[in-house]
C-alpha cells in the first residue's frame, strides 16, 4: 500500500470531516473536548457542541479496563491505528468504533483522531446481534479489509484470520483452529517459544515487525510487516497482529543490495586498472587510488592537498584547458586523452573520463576522474599517422611526377625533393647521375634547409674512381647508410662526406631495368640520425619513383619523334578504313537479304542431299546393269547351255543374295570354300579359280546342292560367270528399284514442307488413322535405319475436321523431331485418345529430354536444339497450325522422355 | 595387300561403290569394307590395323546419324594418319569447304565411276 503524500491526506481528511463520513474530534490528553464534528455529535447522541463540552471523552467508555489500556497504547505509541473501542453514547446505547487516533505533533497534551462507526452494521443484523463476544463482532470488521488480520490466543492458536489472510496461506475458514503460529511463522519454532514470548509481546503495544509467513499448502513465502497489539476479549488475552504484504519492498531492496554490490565490485575493478582521483570543485586532489600512485610515481602526501596541475605536461595549449573547464563547470562528462607527466619528468597519456559530482540542489561539489594509461596506442598512433601521411606524399609525386608535363618536370623533381627532405628532417636532398660513358657522376637537383649551403656546383663530373665502394654498392642496387660518418674507416668516401660536413647520410640507387642511373641521397649536417626502416623503405619508393620520371623522360622525346610519323600513318589508315566501313555497310545490307533466304536454301539443300543419294545409286545402277548385260550377251552367253543360263536366273529371282560384301567376308567363306572342295572334290582342276569365281558369286558351303551342280558341270567357271552376271542384274534393278523408292517418297516429303497459304487449303473430314500412317510412312526408311520401335495406337474409327496438308506437315514435323531426339534403337508411340468433346493425339519418344528452361523457347522461330539438323523452323510451324485448327498443344518433357499432345477439338468448322 | 573403307549410312551407295572399286583396283591387291554404321568404323579399323594391313583410302559421307563425317574422318586420322580420304557427299561443295576439317578429295553425289576413279588414282598411285 502506497503512502498517502502529506497534501493528499490532509484533503482526504478534509472530505471525511467534511462530509461529516467519520467522527473526528480534538481533545486533551485528560479527555476534555478542544473540537469535534457533526458527526461526532450525532455519534455519541448530543446536540450541539456547549452540551457535550459537560463531559469528557473517557466518560464514554463502556469499561474502565479497556479505557485504561487504550490510553496506556496510545501514551506509549504515540498513535492507535484501527483500534476497536467500546464506547456509550451519552443515552448508555453500546457503540462499536473504530478508532485511528495519535497525539498531536505541534502540542503533546492534545489527542486528535477519528472514528468510524460500525455499530450500525451490528445493531442492523440478526446475526451479528446473535455474537456473543467481542472478538466475533470484530471479525465481522476484520473480515474484508485489504490488510491481513490473525488473532492468537496464548497457546498459539488463531483463534481467527481475516480472509485475505487465510487466502495467502491457503488455509480454509472451518479448519482455522488447526493451526498453529509455529506453521506459519519462522520466528517461533516451537509453541513452547511462542508462549514464552507471549507477555514479551502483550507488553509492546503496537509493536511493529518484519515477518515472513509461509503459506501451509505450497510453502510460498510472503513477506509481511506485522503491526502486534494485544486485547483482552473476555477473560482471554489475545495478541492482534495486522500484517501488510512488503514484497514490493524487498525485491526493491533486494534489487539495491544488488546494486550496491555492483558498484562496490565496479569500483575494486576500477582501482586495480585505472587511476581514480577526486578533486574538489577548485581541482585541488582531495583522494587518489594507489594505481594512481603507482602510475605516476608520487607519493599520496606528494598529491593530496595539490592542486590537478603538478600532473600537467604542458603538452595542450589553453584552448583545450579552456574547453576542459568549460565542460566539466557547465556539469557535463569531460572524455578525452591528455597528456600528463610522471614524477620523473616521464610523459604519458591518459584516457580520462571526468566526472562533476554533484549535492542534492545539483550544485558541483567535487570531481571524479578516470583515468587511462594509452601511452604506448599514442606511440603507434603517431607512428602510424607519420607512415600514412608520407605514403600520401609519396602517392602525391607517383601521381605528379609520372602523369605530369614533361615540361615542367625539373621543377616537380624539386618540389618533390623539397617535400620529402622536409619529411625526413635532412639538411640536403639531392639527385645524382651516373655517367656511364665518362664513368662520372654529376649532382643533377638539389635542395637544402635553411642556412645549409648548396653543394651543387662543387660536385659536377666527379670520376668513379674516387667513391669505389660507393659506386660498386648503387650499381648492385644497394641502399648506402652511414649513420655516423665520424665512425667510418678511413677512406675517399670518409673524406669526401666530411668535407661537406655530413654527419649522416642515405643514399638510395635509382635503378632502372636493374641498371643504376645514379642515386637520390639525403644528407643531414647538424646532427646524426639513425633511419628507421619505414624510412629506408619509403626513400627508396622515392626512389623508383624519380628512376621510373627519369624513363619516362627518355622514352617520351622517342614517343614524340615517332608520333609524328604515326599521325601520317594513322590519316591514312582513317581514310582506308572509311572507305572499308562505306564497302562493309553494302555486305551488310546482302548478307540481311541472304537471312531471308537461307530458309529456303537450308531446305533445298536438304533436299537435294536426300535427293543425291538415291539418285546415286540409280546412276551406278542402271550404268552396271548396262555393262553387265553388255558383257553378258557379248562374252558370257556363248559358252553356257540354256540350262545353265536358266538355272542362273531361276536363282538369281528366288533368293535374295547380297552379292557385294566386304573383302574380310570374302576372305572368309573363300577359306571356308577351300576346305570344303579340297575335302570333297580333291581333284577338282582349277580349284582356286572356281573357289574364286564361287565367293565373286556367292556360293557358300550351305548351298551345297549349287556348288554340286557347278562342279559337275563341263564349265564351271564359265557356268559361275553366268551366274554372278545375272545376280549382278538382279541386285542392280533391285538398287535402282529401291533408290527410286526413296527418291519418290522423299518428293512425296516434300509437299509437307509446301507453303502455307495453299489455295487448295480447305477443311475436311480427315481419318486420323490415314491422314498419320501416310506421313509415318515418308519416314520409314529412316525409322528402319534408326531401328526405331514404333507403337502405332490409332484407331480407324477417329476422324476430325482439318486440312490435310496441314495436318501432314504437323505431323512430319513432330515425327522428325521425335526420330531425332530417339536416335538409334528408339521407341515412339502415337497414341490416339478420343472424348465427347476433344480427340487427343500424342506422340511420345525416348531420348534426352528437353531441359525445363528450354521448354518455352522451342516454339520460337528459328530456335533448335539439333546441333547439325533442322532450321528451327519445325515447332514454330507446328504451333502455327494447331492455332488455325483451334487445337492446343502441351509438352511433357522429363527423365528422358518427351510427349507432346494435341487436343483437337471436335466438330470445329 | 591394302585395304579401303567405304562409309555411307546408305546401303545401295557402299554396294555401288564396292562394285566400283572392284572393277577400278587389282580385287587380290586391295580390300575393300563397307560401314553402314559409321559407329562400326574404329572396331574394324583396329582391326585391319591389327591384321597389319595399310588402310590406304577412307570414302565417306558427310552427313550420317551417330557419327557425321567429320566425326568419323577424326577418328581415322588418329588411328591411321597416312589414310588418304575422300569425301563423297550429297552435300553442296561450297556448303562444307569451310568446315574445319581435312580431306584429300571431294566429290559430291551424284558420280560418275571416271571422276571416282580419277580421284582413286591419283590417290593412292
Amino acid at each position: 500500500m502506497e503512502k498517502l503524500t502529506k497534501s493528499q491526506s490532509e484533503n482526504l481528511l478534509k472530505l471525511v470531516v467534511e462530509n461529516n463520513l467519520a467522527a473526528v474530534f480534538r481533545t486533551t490528553l485528560q479527555g476534555d473536548f478542544i473540537a469535534v464534528n457533526e458527526s461526532y455529535l450525532r455519534i455519541f447522541g448530543f446536540e450541539n457542541f456547549d452540551d457535550l463540552q459537560k463531559h469528557k471523552s473517557t466518560d464514554f467508555y463502556a469499561n474502565i479496563e479497556s479505557r485504561e489500556i487504550y490510553l496506556r497504547d496510545l501514551k506509549s505509541k504515540g498513535k492507535l491505528t484501527n483500534y476497536l473501542i467500546e464506547n456509550r453514547d451519552r443515552y448508555g446505547n453500546e457503540l462499536f468504533l473504530i478508532a485511528n487516533v495519535k497525539i498531536c505533533s505541534s502540542n503533546p497534551e492534545v489527542l486528535e483522531g477519528s472514528f468510524i462507526d460500525i455499530s450500525q452494521h451490528f445493531k442492523n443484523d440478526q446475526i451479528i446481534r446473535n455474537q456473543n463476544t467481542k472478538l466475533e463482532r470484530l471479525s465481522l470488521y476484520l473480515e474484508h479489509i485489504s490488510d491481513s488480520v490473525y488473532v492468537v490466543n496464548r497457546n498459539g492458536k488463531f483463534s481467527y484470520m481475516n480472509k485475505i489472510a487465510r487466502q495467502k496461506l491457503s488455509i480454509p475458514i472451518n479448519n482455522l483452529h488447526a493451526y498453529t503460529v509455529c506453521d506459519i511463522s519462522q520466528h517461533f519454532k516451537t509453541l513452547n517459544d511462542f508462549q514464552n514470548h507471549f507477555d514479551e509481546l502483550k507488553l509492546l503495544q503496537n509493536y511493529v515487525v518484519e515477518s515472513t509467513h509461509k503459506n501451509v499448502l505450497d510453502g510460498s513465502l510472503h513477506p509481511i510487516e506485522l503491526s502486534i497489539h494485544y486485547e483482552r476479549f473476555g477473560e482471554e488475552d489475545f495478541l492482534i497482529a495486522t500484517g501488510r504484504d512488503i514484497s514490493e519492498q524487498i525485491i526493491q531492496r533486494r534489487a539495491l543490495d544488488l546494486k550496491n554490490k555492483i558498484i562496490l565490485d565496479l569500483n575494486s575493478a576500477i582501482d586495480s586498472a585505472a587511476m581514480v582521483s577526486y578533486t574538489d570543485k577548485n581541482g585541488i586532489i582531495k583522494q587518489v587510488n594507489d594505481y594512481f600512485l603507482l602510475h605516476t610515481g608520487y607519493s599520496r602526501n606528494e598529491l593530496v592537498g595539490y592542486n590537478n596541475s603538478k600532473l600537467s605536461s604542458g603538452y595542450h595549449n589553453n584552448e583545450f584547458w579552456q574547453n576542459f573547464y568549460q565542460t566539466v563547470s557547465s556539469g557535463q562528462t569531460f572524455i578525452d586523452n591528455i597528456c600528463n607527466r610522471k614524477k620523473n619528468g616521464d610523459i604519458f597519456w591518459v584516457r580520462s573520463l571526468i566526472y562533476p559530482i554533484k549535492d542534492s540542489d545539483g550544485k558541483i561539489e567535487a570531481y571524479m576522474s578516470i583515468l587511462q594509461d594509452i601511452t604506448n596506442e599514442k606511440i603507434i598512433e603517431e607512428r602510424n599517422a607519420k607512415h600514412v601521411e608520407f605514403q600520401n606524399l609519396l602517392m602525391k609525386f607517383a601521381l605528379e611526377l609520372l602523369n605530369g608535363d614533361l615540361n615542367h618536370i625539373n621543377l616537380q623533381i624539386n618540389n618533390a625533393l623539397e617535400s620529402i627532405g622536409k619529411f625526413v628532417n635532412c639538411d640536403r636532398a639531392y639527385i645524382f647521375e651516373y655517367n656511364h660513358q665518362n664513368s662520372t657522376s654529376s649532382n643533377t637537383y638539389e635542395w637544402c634547409n635553411v642556412g645549409i649551403e648548396p653543394q651543387i656546383d662543387n660536385l659536377q663530373n666527379i670520376p668513379f674512381s674516387e667513391l669505389p665502394e660507393w659506386i660498386e654498392s648503387h650499381f648492385k642496387g644497394k641502399t648506402i647508410e652511414i649513420p655516423d660518418v665520424d665512425k667510418l674507416p678511413e677512406s675517399n668516401t670518409k673524406e669526401l662526406l666530411s668535407q661537406q660536413d655530413i654527419k649522416s647520410i642515405i643514399a638510395v640507387p635509382l635503378l632502372n631495368s636493374n641498371i643504376c642511373t645514379g642515386f637520390v641521397g639525403f644528407d643531414y649536417v647538424q646532427d646524426t640520425i639513425s633511419f628507421s626502416q619505414e624510412i629506408v623503405k619509403a626513400l627508396q619508393i622515392f626512389a623508383q619513383i624519380i628512376a621510373n620520371v627519369e624513363d619516362r623522360v627518355k622514352s617520351q622525346r622517342l614517343i614524340e619523334e615517332s608520333n609524328e610519323k604515326i599521325s601520317k600513318q594513322n590519316l591514312n589508315l582513317q581514310n582506308q578504313i572509311a572507305k572499308e566501313l562505306e564497302k562493309s555497310n553494302d555486305l551488310n545490307q546482302k548478307i540481311a537479304q541472304l537471312d531471308r533466304y537461307a530458309l529456303l536454301g537450308e531446305l533445298t539443300s536438304e533436299i537435294a542431299h536426300d535427293l543425291n543419294t538415291p539418285i546415286s545409286a540409280i546412276q551406278v545402277g542402271a550404268i552396271s546393269t548396262r555393262e553387265i548385260l553388255e558383257n553378258l550377251f557379248k562374252h558370257v552367253l556363248g559358252s553356257v547351255s540354256l540350262d545353265q543360263v536358266h538355272y542362273s536366273c531361276s536363282r538369281a529371282v528366288e533368293s535374295n543374295i547380297e552379292l557385294f560384301v566386304g573383302s574380310l567376308q570374302q576372305l572368309r567363306e573363300t577359306e571356308d570354300l577351300r576346305t570344303y572342295i579340297k575335302t570333297k572334290y580333291p581333284n577338282l582342276l582349277e580349284a582356286e579359280k572356281i573357289i574364286r569365281a564361287m565367293v565373286k558369286a556367292r556360293i557358300t558351303i550351305d548351298k551345297s546342292e549349287d556348288i554340286e551342280k557347278i562342279i559337275s558341270s563341263p564349265n564351271p567357271l564359265e557356268f559361275l560367270n553366268v551366274i554372278y552376271h545375272i545376280q549382278a542384274i538382279r541386285t542392280f534393278v533391285d538398287t535402282i528399284m529401291e533408290a527410286s523408292e526413296k527418291a519418290d517418297s522423299i518428293v512425296k516429303n516434300m509437299k509437307f514442307y509446301q507453303k502455307d497459304g495453299s489455295k487448295d487449303s480447305k477443311f475436311s473430314n480427315i481419318i486420323m488413322q490415314k491422314n498419320i500412317k501416310e506421313v509415318l510412312d515418308v519416314f520409314n526408311h529412316k525409322i528402319r535405319q534408326q531401328n526405331i520401335s514404333i507403337e502405332f495406337k490409332v484407331n480407324d474409327s477417329v476422324t476430325i475436321n482439318a486440312i490435310p496438308e496441314k495436318l501432314y506437315q504437323l505431323w512430319a514435323n513432330l515425327l522428325v523431331n521425335a526420330i531425332d531426339a530417339t536416335g538409334m534403337n528408339g521407341w515412339i508411340e502415337i497414341e490416339c485418345i478420343e472424348n465427347d468433346e476433344h480427340v487427343m493425339l500424342s506422340i511420345s519418344n525416348t531420348g534426352p529430354s528437353i531441359p525445363l528452361d528450354l521448354q518455352s523457347r522451342i516454339w520460337e522461330r528459328f530456335y533448335t536444339t539439333k546441333k547439325d539438323k533442322g532450321t528451327g523452323l519445325g515447332l514454330s510451324i507446328v504451333k502455327r497450325i494447331i492455332e488455325e485448327h483451334n487445337a492446343s498443344i502441351s509438352l511433357f518433357s522429363e527423365n528422358d522422355m518427351t510427349n507432346f499432345t494435341i487436343q483437337f477439338p471436335k466438330n470445329s468448322h | 595387300m591394302k585395304a579401303i573403307i567405304c562409309i555411307d549410312d546408305e546401303r545401295l551407295i557402299t554396294m555401288m561403290l564396292r562394285y566400283q572399286l572392284n572393277k577400278i583396283l587389282p580385287e587380290e591387291d586391295y580390300s575393300v569394307e563397307m560401314i553402314n554404321n559409321p559407329m562400326q568404323t574404329v572396331d574394324l579399323v583396329q582391326n585391319i590395323i591389327a591384321s597389319e594391313i595399310e588402310i590406304c583410302l577412307v570414302i565417306t559421307d558427310y552427313k550420317m546419324p551417330s557419327l557425321n563425317g567429320p566425326e568419323v574422318i577424326a577418328l581415322i586420322k588418329a588411328l591411321s594418319p597416312k589414310t588418304r580420304i575422300i569425301m563423297l557427299s550429297g552435300q553442296v561443295g561450297s556448303s562444307i569447304a569451310h568446315k574445319n576439317f581435312s580431306i584429300d578429295k571431294f566429290i559430291s553425289k551424284p558420280w560418275t565411276e571416271k571422276e571416282l576413279s580419277d580421284s582413286i588414282k591419283t590417290l593412292i598411285a
